[in-house]
């Protein structure tokens, strides 16, 4: 291998020890789980690496592997957009079941009507910059990176105004349960109320009736 | 090559509870004895057959690619592909 293609390997391998592995320690304590996609993606990578050294004796042989290591360098970079996509599509979850769990209470009262805007911007600004990141993976895969990793820092932001105002978003849904419980409640007491008056308004008609009924009779007889 | 940004390594030192630097300096192993003890149990591998968002995500590329297709006009590829012909021509001439 020449002294160009090692000077290459070793940029790949400090480019996996300085950014793809602290990005999998991330996702790894966000998704609770271990991104096998990407591991598999380092896996290749390292086959790749792995055949640029000789079998027997483990050192460079003098022979040019610019193939080789043009594919690990396709697999690093890939890397990479694996790590940035996926923690934006965390971020985007993580949105999303926001909106979701909060859909029944007003996201304008959060923070005296602060928050609402700010969110609105914010997730504005990150799907625009992830839209513009995915048209750069077209053209310019490492270029593109850069814009993953721009619009993950903005998800990451409303990740963050959330979990601020997580205790008064807290406190709207509880007020929404409560007053849930309250209306229901209310229907059941207006049900038996109504149940109990008409109950004695059928009696007293009834009777009535019976008596107006006799009335009559006896004023005939 | 890329290195990250000063916003990614702050949220990294406040979401993982250690720096860029120790990361990548200890072994894989180690961190993940590390994230283990902050989240409390042990990290999965997903169930075969599990499909999650990310999984999928990373998987069907083809999918990015269709959702693309919405944005972009076929005049936009004719021209990109327009001025990667001319940028040939010219690197072929010289």
């Amino acid at each position: 291998m020449t002294e160009q293609n090692l000077l290459r390997i070793k940029d790949f391998f400090n480019t996996y020890r300085d950014t793809i592995l602290p990005l999998v320690a991330l996702i790894e304590v966000e998704t609770q789980k271990f991104p096998v996609p990407i591991l598999n993606e380092a896996r290749a990578f390292l086959a790749h690496v792995a055949n640029c050294f000789d079998r027997d004796d483990g050192i460079c042989n003098g022979v040019d592997h610019l193939d080789e290591v043009n594919k690990a360098h396709g697999h690093i970079v890939r890397m990479q957009l694996d790590c940035f996509k996926a923690l934006n599509i965390i971020g985007f979850d993580y949105v999303k079941n926001f909106l979701y769990e909060a859909r029944h209470i007003d996201l304008a009262l959060i923070d005296d009507g602060m928050f609402y805007p700010e969110f609105k911007k914010i997730r504005h600004k990150a799907s625009k910059q992830l839209h513009e990141a995915k048209l750069k993976e077209i053209m310019d895969r490492e270029a593109a990176c850069l814009l993953y990793e721009i619009a993950f820092n903005s998800y990451f932001q409303i990740i963050e105004l959330i979990e601020k105002n997580s205790l008064s978003v807290h406190r709207l849904r509880s007020r929404f349960r409560w007053s849930v419980a309250i209306k229901i409640f209310l229907f059941f007491l207006a049900a038996f109320i109504s149940g109990i008056i008409s109950t004695f308004f059928s009696v007293t008609i009834r009777e009535f009736c019976h008596s107006l009924g006799y009335f009559i009779i006896n004023i005939f007889n | 090559m890329k290195r990250l940004n000063d916003k990614t390594a702050d949220l990294i030192q406040e979401r993982v509870g250690q720096d860029i630097k120790t990361i990548s300096s200890q072994g894989a192993d180690e961190t993940d004895a590390f994230i283990e003890k902050k989240i409390g149990k042990k990290l999965s591998f997903p169930e075969p057959g599990e499909k999650s968002s990310v999984f999928s995500f990373l998987t069907n590329r083809g999918n990015i690619l269709l959702h693309l297709y919405r944005y972009i006009t076929r005049e936009y590829i004719d021209l990109r592909l327009r001025s990667i012909v001319h940028h040939a021509q010219i690197n072929a001439d010289s």
